[in-house]
């Protein structure tokens, strides 16, 4: 079977020693980011991408995944035991998590979400073997018209995502798309919105955007609020029973496991979806159908499993639209494919043609990485939880200087740290005004692609705009695009609606 | 009805960018759409930009009161000076020195500062960091102030 020759292929990829030893370093490094708060998973990401430029291109890719789903994991830790979600996709675990460990079932609830998360990466590393192929063939028969719709879609659903104001976070994406022209335009050679500065010539290096917005914009505003004392459930408090597991819970905690599995998965392949969105829907199902929902909020052990399971599923699709069409489907992926062109590799249909080793060597390692965050975390809890304890205020000045001494190695320039200086005190006025900088960067890695295909398909029609819509495929998906919004505007105009009428 | 304040100024920095996007695109021979020259796409991005800008200016005058807008001054210029002063040092101090200024001037970003523990703090992120990334990762930076050149 293709199927087990492919997967063959990868674990004999993955499994060789440097790649697991940079897959060990990668979950490591993203529990700890998961574990501490004040550094999310796209700023470390961001941060440790210059580290890898010696990498081979499959290692790096393998590490840099591991500490995208080991922050993950991270970040439901520090939910259940802090009631402090290191990252969006835990913040739902920290409600059931966190009053399981509060009635002293931290280790129960710890054990559930790892478990869980096992069982869902395996599916999801499962899904994408089977799933990729496919779709590639598919994308091959795209032309720019259709490239173009895609990415449209991808935007939108970026836009949907966003919190707060759609019309906000659509600014935000042109206004990436704008950053993303920055530098020498490919077809005719002129310098587009470099303002005679060398150093913008090639455009604006993806790593100084990224940390700056997300890097130093977090840490300023982590710093705006006073360190807190929190409840912290250690061992000195309460004994962590960890392998305190009973019939019952496993009864409810199974079947709550295979829904979350089932729509992460399914919520993560969709552009916009990640992780995030398949963990708010597993805990909403599984509060819906429970025959006490009241026991929600107070500890339910379904209110854990559920949405950990959905949000590691998630996290393990969402990489199908990134490999297969080349489409990031949220701000991690948006930095593996900035990290992917840098090492010369174009995501898209053709990588798995081109290069074989390096995608099903991924995909694998996703399953090896699964398994060593179980195998590493289990016993080492009490070790994450003593890292909370750890003040912010001896904590940021390293942050600090990891993210310019990162920002310096991109290619030895004092400038790219200049502006890392200019991203942060935009990325913090945007926090400030409520625009989330997640679809800013979405347009800025999509940019350049987007006029691309934008001058193909025109060229190609004779500057008839309506091939977009002509065209079956490319309709169809402009039409997705439109229903997105028109569904996320829906209740935003009933409620203008009702607003007018109290007014009259 | 109050005006959002925040909701306000956020359009009129969309609008600014919008409007900046179309005047450095100036110069760019537009071309037409079957012949797209380099001005074409940001043109087209500057005019939503700006549309898009307005709208959420024009919103703000609909909706009530909006969050206070509340400005970290202090995390914020001590931050971007720290940066600042990286960039700046870094090719004429050496690793070192730079370092050591970042973190003490980063510091005082928080409001608790003490001198004995930002010493003792810079010190110890410099030399973890000159560890791990001159010795470690081979990261070429000039470890030592640079005479002799200028």
């Amino acid at each position: 079977m293709e199927l087990l020759s492919n997967l063959a292929l990868g674990f004999s990829v993955a499994l060789t020693v440097k790649n697991v030893l940079y897959c060990f370093i990668g979950t490591l490094i993203g529990t700890l980011v998961g574990v501490l708060p004040g550094l999310g998973p796209v700023a470390t990401i961001a941060l440790l991408l210059p580290l890898t430029y010696s990498l081979e291109p499959t290692t790096a890719l393998i590490m840099l995944a591991g500490i995208y789903y080991g922050a993950q994991y991270g970040g439901s830790t520090t939910a259940i035991l802090v009631n402090l979600p290191g990252e969006t996709s835990s913040v739902v675990t920290a409600i059931d998590g966190y009053q399981m460990a509060r009635r002293g079932r931290a280790g129960t609830a710890l054990l559930t979400a790892a478990l869980g998360s096992f069982f869902a990466g395996t599916v999801g590393t499962l899904l994408i073997a089977a799933f990729a192929p496919p779709l590639a063939t598919l994308a091959l028969t795209f032309g720019p018209a259709e490239y173009f719709a895609l990415m449209v879609v991808g935007l939108i659903a970026a836009v949907v995502m966003a919190r707060g104001s759609i019309v906000k976070a659509i600014a935000m994406v042109i206004l990436g798309l704008l950053l993303g022209l920055v530098g020498t335009d490919v077809q005719s050679g002129t310098e587009r919105f470099t303002l005679n500065i060398p150093e913008l010539m090639d455009g604006i290096d993806f790593v100084v955007v990224a940390m700056g917005l997300f890097g130093i914009a977090e840490i300023i505003n982590n710093l705006e609020t006073r360190e807190e004392e929190r409840e912290v459930f250690t061992e000195g408090k309460q004994k962590l029973k960890l392998w305190h597991f009973t019939r019952e819970d496993f009864r409810r905690a199974w079947p709550a496991t295979l829904r979350g599995t089932a729509l992460g998965s399914v919520l993560g392949i969709l552009p916009g979806g990640g992780a995030v969105l398949g963990s708010f829907a597993s805990y909403m199902l599984e509060k819906k159908i429970s025959p006490d929902p009241s026991r929600f909020g107070n500890g339910a052990i379904e209110g854990v499993a559920g949405p950990e399971s959905a949000n590691n599923a998630g996290a393990q699709t969402s990489f199908i639209p990134m490999l297969t069409l080349g489409l990031p489907a949220n701000a991690i992926m948006a930095i593996m494919v900035g990290a992917l062109t840098i090492h010369n590799i174009q995501p898209g249909p053709q990588i798995m043609s081109a290069n074989p080793a390096l995608f099903w060597g991924l995909i694998a390692s996703m399953w090896v990485g699964n398994l060593l965050l179980v195998i590493l975390n289990l016993p080492l809890i009490g070790l994450w939880v003593k890292l909370l304890s750890v003040k912010y205020r001896l904590l940021y000045p390293a942050i600090l200087a990891i993210c310019a001494i990162g920002v310096y190695s991109v290619s030895n320039s004092a400038f790219l740290v200049l502006m890392m200086a200019i991203f942060g005190v935009l990325g913090y006025a945007f926090s400030k005004l409520g625009c989330e900088p997640a679809p800013l960067l979405l347009g800025f890695v999509l940019g350049p692609m987007m006029e691309e295909y934008l001058r193909r398909a025109l060229t190609l029609s004779r500057g008839d705009p309506t091939v977009f819509v002509t065209r079956p495929l490319s309709a169809a998906l402009l039409a997705v695009a439109v229903l997105m919004l028109a569904a996320m505007m829906a209740p935003m105009w009933a409620r203008r609606r009702e607003e007018a009428f109290q007014e009259d | 009805m109050k005006t959002d304040r925040v909701n306000l100024i956020s359009g009129a920095m969309f609008a600014t960018f919008g409007v900046l996007a179309l005047l450095l695109s100036a110069d760019l021979p537009a071309g037409s759409a079957a012949r797209m020259g380099p001005g074409y796409f940001p043109r087209v991005l500057g005019f939503l930009l700006i549309a898009f800008g307005l709208l959420v200016a024009f919103a703000a005058r609909r909706s009530e009161g909006g969050e206070e807008l509340r400005i970290a001054w202090r995390p914020l210029a001590s931050l971007t000076l720290a940066i600042v002063l990286f960039s700046v040092l870094l090719p004429r101090a050496g690793l070192l020195l730079t370092l050591l200024a970042m973190c003490a001037v980063s510091r005082a970003a928080r409001p608790e500062y003490s001198w004995r523990e930002t010493l003792v703090l810079s010190a110890a992120v410099t030399v973890l960091c000159a560890a791990v990334f001159h010795y470690g990762l081979g990261v070429q930076m000039p470890m030592w102030p640079v005479s002799g050149q200028e």
